[in-house]
């Protein structure tokens, strides 16, 4: 069975929180979940199997999805958090449609909710989940300072400078500062100057290269049924490939990491990551390639993450994405349309819901319905999601009915 | 609902102790005694990094004995963190955080001493053992 043939969505809701308009998790998924159901022209109880990331950070809850399931009054037959770090949201995708492919469910939810900056304190939280805790907390990093370490890699492999990471943070302003709900967009256009004008938070990242924290609250919530039931709803978008790969937790355990039949390039290094591995699965599943993707919405936490991203899902070869960076077909206008919703750097980070904003992104521009920039009819779009220290990737390929 | 920072939160008026594992009892007993322990496979005789109870490295699940590190190695990779994640860091910012490749063949991630423009990729360094509030292995720079 070919797993990219057999579901759809059918249904897609989004909402968005901010400090004048406060929505805790559970407020934000049940009005996205609802917006999804209007969307698709069901009923709460069509719905037998629900998937959801990671619990919130602003409400962390293990078995979210059950908690979730039970805020509905929604029984299901079949119920799990897909977790592989943030990576598991998008993930959930690729789950919804084996459910459908193994007759388990004719109608799943997926859904995803959080507002952490409204509810947690963000300074506080950090690398304390993503370091290790013995061998590397106790030394004090941030979240930045490890990723730091792959950009470092990065420059001194590649030739890459701090001008090409800004490049990148500059792009995504160009988009963000179009979105309504982007947490940059009152900075306005930014240029290279301003990016290496910013402070270093962890050499060689620069505030502008990192990704924001907001806007205050999101979620986005997707009803998946199969291929045959998708021409009765309205606007199908087919789930046409999908895959992941988890390589390791804590960045020391990769650095240890010596062999494996995945394609993650000369073992140990930081550069190449599983996204490599779980794109080339989604492409295969998908049928299609690198060259018949129309938009990219990534988990890009970092300006480099973008870069190494680009270069693992195959749009260039290794250490090559400087020249897609400086050719500007990712920027509006461009031929490779790019994080559309200004993507982490500048639509931000509101917890783990930033790894649904880049398929409700995706929904919307494939549906023509985008709520910052519209792309000129895209047929074809491909969404990541990333998560722990660029340890989990989940890409789902999605196409316009 | 107002939520309090959860358990994530780091103490922000003391430095972080190694939440230490069972596997890593050896090597931070060879801490207290100013000395920097690995592992190595009695079967395939790799390196292994950071301890486990199993070698990771072969398929045959052999088990793993104690080594001494010289302390050689050098720097991978390195960043230098100009905002420290909680106050009790503030009054040692800048310092440099980094990952050393051992000469023996495996990697830890560590506290890279020296100034940061002096500090590298390739450049060599040792392991040394600060007076702090907490005991940890650190690297610094070998003289050029």
């Amino acid at each position: 069975m070919n797993l990219g043939r057999v579901a759809a969505i059918v249904g897609m809701g989004d909402a968005y929180a901010d400090e004048d308009h406060r929505k805790d998790p559970l407020q934000l998924a049940s009005e996205a979940t609802y917006a999804a159901l209007r969307d698709a022209s069901i009923c709460k109880s069509d719905i037998q199997a629900l998937f959801t990331g990671r619990a919130p950070w602003a409400d962390r809850r293990p078995q979210w999805n059950n908690i979730f399931a039970s805020h509905l009054q929604l029984p299901v037959r079949l119920s799990s958090e897909i977790t592989m770090h943030g990576a598991g949201v998008n993930a959930m995708l690729g789950y919804a449609a084996q459910a459908i492919a193994t007759g388990l469910a004719e109608y799943v939810l997926c859904v995803q909710s959080d507002a952490t900056p409204l509810f947690i304190d963000t300074v506080a939280v950090g690398a304390a989940t993503d370091a290790d805790p013995q061998f590397e907390y106790p030394y004090g990093p941030t979240i930045p300072a490890l990723y730091a370490q792959i950009a470092c890699r990065y420059m001194h492999e590649f030739g890459v400078t701090e001008e090409d990471f800004a490049r990148v943070a500059v792009q995504h302003q160009a988009w963000g500062v179009h979105h309504p709900k982007a947490a940059k967009r009152r900075f306005g256009p930014i240029t290279v100057e301003t990016v290496l004008a910013s402070p270093y938070v962890a050499t060689p990242l620069r505030r502008w290269m990192c990704a924001t924290w907001g806007p205050g609250g999101t979620a986005g919530a997707f009803i998946v049924t199969s291929a045959a039931r998708a021409p009765s709803h309205r606007a199908a978008v087919y789930i046409r490939g999908f895959g992941s790969c988890t390589t390791h937790e804590y960045l020391t355990e990769r650095m240890g990491l010596r062999q494996s039949s995945f394609r993650l390039g000369a073992l140990p290094n930081l550069t190449t990551s599983g996204l490599a591995q779980a794109s080339s699965d989604a492409y295969r599943m998908a049928g299609l390639t690198p060259e018949d993707v129309d938009i990219v919405e990534l988990s890009g936490n970092f300006s480099h993450t973008v870069m190494i991203a680009l270069e693992d899902l195959g749009f260039c070869e290794k250490g090559k994405a400087v020249e897609l960076v400086r050719s500007g077909r990712l920027a509006p206008g461009g031929d490779l349309p790019l994080d559309t919703n200004g993507g982490w750097l500048s639509f931000g980070q509101p917890g783990i819901s930033c790894a649904v904003d880049p398929i409700v992104e995706a929904v919307r521009q494939l549906r023509g319905e985008a709520l910052g920039l519209q792309v000129k009819a895209p047929t074809v779009a491909l969404t990541h999601g990333a998560g722990g220290m660029f340890a989990c990737h989940s890409v789902t390929i999605l196409e316009r009915g | 609902m107002e939520l309090e920072p959860g358990e994530d939160a780091p103490a922000t008026n003391r430095f972080p102790v190694p939440r230490r594992t069972l596997d890593a009892e050896p090597y931070w007993h060879g801490v207290r005694e100013r000395r920097l322990l690995f592992q190595r496979c009695q079967a395939c005789r790799g390196a292994v990094f950071p301890p486990r109870s199993v070698c990771p490295l072969c398929e045959g699940g052999h088990p793993l004995e104690w080594a001494d590190s010289r302390g050689r190695g050098e720097i991978y990779s390195f960043s230098t963190v100009m905002r420290p994640p909680a106050p009790v860091w503030r009054a040692r910012a800048p310092y440099t955080l980094g990952i050393v490749h051992l000469d023996e063949d495996y990697y830890m991630f560590s506290e890279i001493l020296g100034p940061p423009a002096a500090i590298a990729i390739g450049r060599r360094v040792r392991a040394v053992f600060p007076e702090r509030e907490v005991l940890l292995p650190a690297f610094e720079l070998d003289q050029p």
